[in-house]
């Protein structure tokens, strides 16, 4: 999602800093209202974008107070497997403002893992790292993912999230869309398969028409073709016969799939046509 | 003396609320299950106490030396039990109604200096009548007093519910309104 779509918006009214100016919410099965905004922060907890440390103390300092916010119980237990949870023990006397930018997002992290939330918000966990920070940080969120965490995850990457994301919301400035990366793809664009020959079909007309579960063909380069289909399971062996049956020699066939950057351009490509109109 | 807890802890309470605001470090405390009134009142401890200990300090540094250096006729007119007793009480409670308001303008304010300098101005008030006692304008007596406690605890008592009632967590965060 690009800047400014209400990212963090989002995570700040779902997380009781904002209040609503319309609609309702459940968040860990609490209704969000001004009134239950203690008890639902008492079962979440959020890593805002930027990691707001008191850099002066020490990372163990940092957690320690914020246990004591959290009434955490055994708050020293919970501060070890925090620091443990984020490959941060060795660090654990160290200041926070001596502490790279990823080191401070792990700290942040680990403050946020303190109170042991039924969710997680992390707002774009990965901003602002480099790509072994930001590998470190997927790898954490996938073992809090397996470990059963609800983790409400913002970020403008969309590799990021189809990568760990079970379900997906694209906003831009309003939600466009929701679902499994898959749903949001097939909703979006049609299926298809590519097929490569290592020289041009004389007829690909002859050749495809008539195929199971072929809806329809074009031309996509030179010896190249993409065909529509509505199951590629069966339309993908039966673009395979038929080729091979009219003597191509078949480079590859492969099922076309389109990325989360793909169905985000399609949306906001929509929404761009529409404002025009 | 009493001008200290008058003065001092406005310095150190104007900065709490939007100096933590301006290091960053204050959303994420936000999130956490802790309450305004909460979080206000350990704002305002966290000024008062050092405020307190400071001018228990330098009084007791006056004394001291009144008591080592100074004539004898000078040290009895100097001290007094009920001096010492208006020290003792009244520093927490002045240091208090300093701290409120201060902690009220950086609850509200977007810088921390300008919060510093409107919480200075905002103790002027305690001094003034400090001042005034201490130069005999305001005589004081018993009656006196026990009305200056009870009008300080009453203002200490409101300063922190008014303050937790200007404390807009979004104006906080978001900056707007």
């Amino acid at each position: 999602m690009r800047n400014g779509a209400g990212k963090t918006t989002t995570v700040r009214t779902l997380g009781t800093l904002l209040a609503p100016t319309s609609g309702s919410a459940t968040v860990a099965g609490i209704p969000l209202t001004p009134e239950n905004g203690v008890e639902i922060r008492r079962r979440i907890s959020i890593m805002p974008e930027s990691p707001g440390l008191y850099l002066r103390l020490s990372v163990t300092e940092n957690l320690a107070c914020f246990a004591d916010l959290y009434e955490v119980p055994n708050p020293d237990d919970r501060i070890d497997r925090a620091l443990q949870a984020v490959n941060l023990a060795g660090r654990a006397h160290d200041a926070c403002g001596t502490l790279s930018k990823g080191l401070r997002q792990r700290v942040a992290l680990a403050r946020a893992l303190l109170s042991d939330p039924q969710v997680l918000f992390l707002d774009e966990p990965t901003s602002g790292l480099d790509p072994a920070a930001a590998r470190d940080v997927h790898e954490l969120i996938d073992a809090l993912r397996r470990d059963g965490v609800t983790i409400f995850l913002t970020t403008h990457r969309l590799e990021e999230a189809e990568r760990l994301c079970d379900r997906v919301a694209i906003l831009n400035t309003t939600l466009r869309t929701i679902g499994r990366p898959g749903e949001l793809r097939d909703r979006l664009f049609a299926k298809t398969i590519t097929a490569r020959t290592l020289l041009p079909l004389p007829e690909p007309g002859q050749v495809f028409a008539g195929l199971p579960a072929v809806n329809g063909w074009h031309p996509d380069g030179p010896a190249s073709y993409v065909l529509a289909v509505s199951d590629p399971a069966v339309a993908a062996p039966a673009a395979t016969r038929a080729l091979v049956a009219a003597g191509a020699d078949v480079l590859s066939i492969s099922e076309s799939r389109h990325s989360l950057e793909d169905v985000y351009l399609e949306l906001i490509g929509r929404d761009e046509d529409a404002d025009r109109r | 003396m009493l001008a200290i807890p008058a003065i001092v802890p406005a310095f150190v309470a104007a900065y709490s609320v939007v100096g933590e605001r301006q290091q960053g470090t204050l959303e994420p405390v936000l999130t956490t299950p802790v309450r305004r009134e909460e979080f206000l009142l350990g704002k305002a401890l966290a000024a008062l106490l050092p405020s307190i200990a400071v001018a228990y300090a330098v009084y007791a540094l006056f004394l001291a030396l009144v008591e080592l250096f100074a004539e004898p006729a000078v040290a009895s007119a100097l001290v007094h039990v009920s001096d010492l007793v208006a020290q003792v009480l009244f520093t927490p409670l002045l240091a208090g109604w300093t701290i409120w308001i201060s902690v009220a303008i950086s609850t509200r304010s977007n810088d921390p200096r300008t919060a510093q300098q409107l919480g200075a101005l905002a103790g002027l008030p305690s001094v003034a009548v400090t001042t005034l006692i201490a130069l005999s304008v305001i005589r004081p007596s018993l009656s006196l007093a026990i009305v200056a406690v009870a009008v300080l605890l009453l203002l200490n008592g409101l300063g922190w519910r008014i303050t937790s009632a200007m404390f807009d967590r979004e104006r906080l965060i978001t900056g707007s309104r």
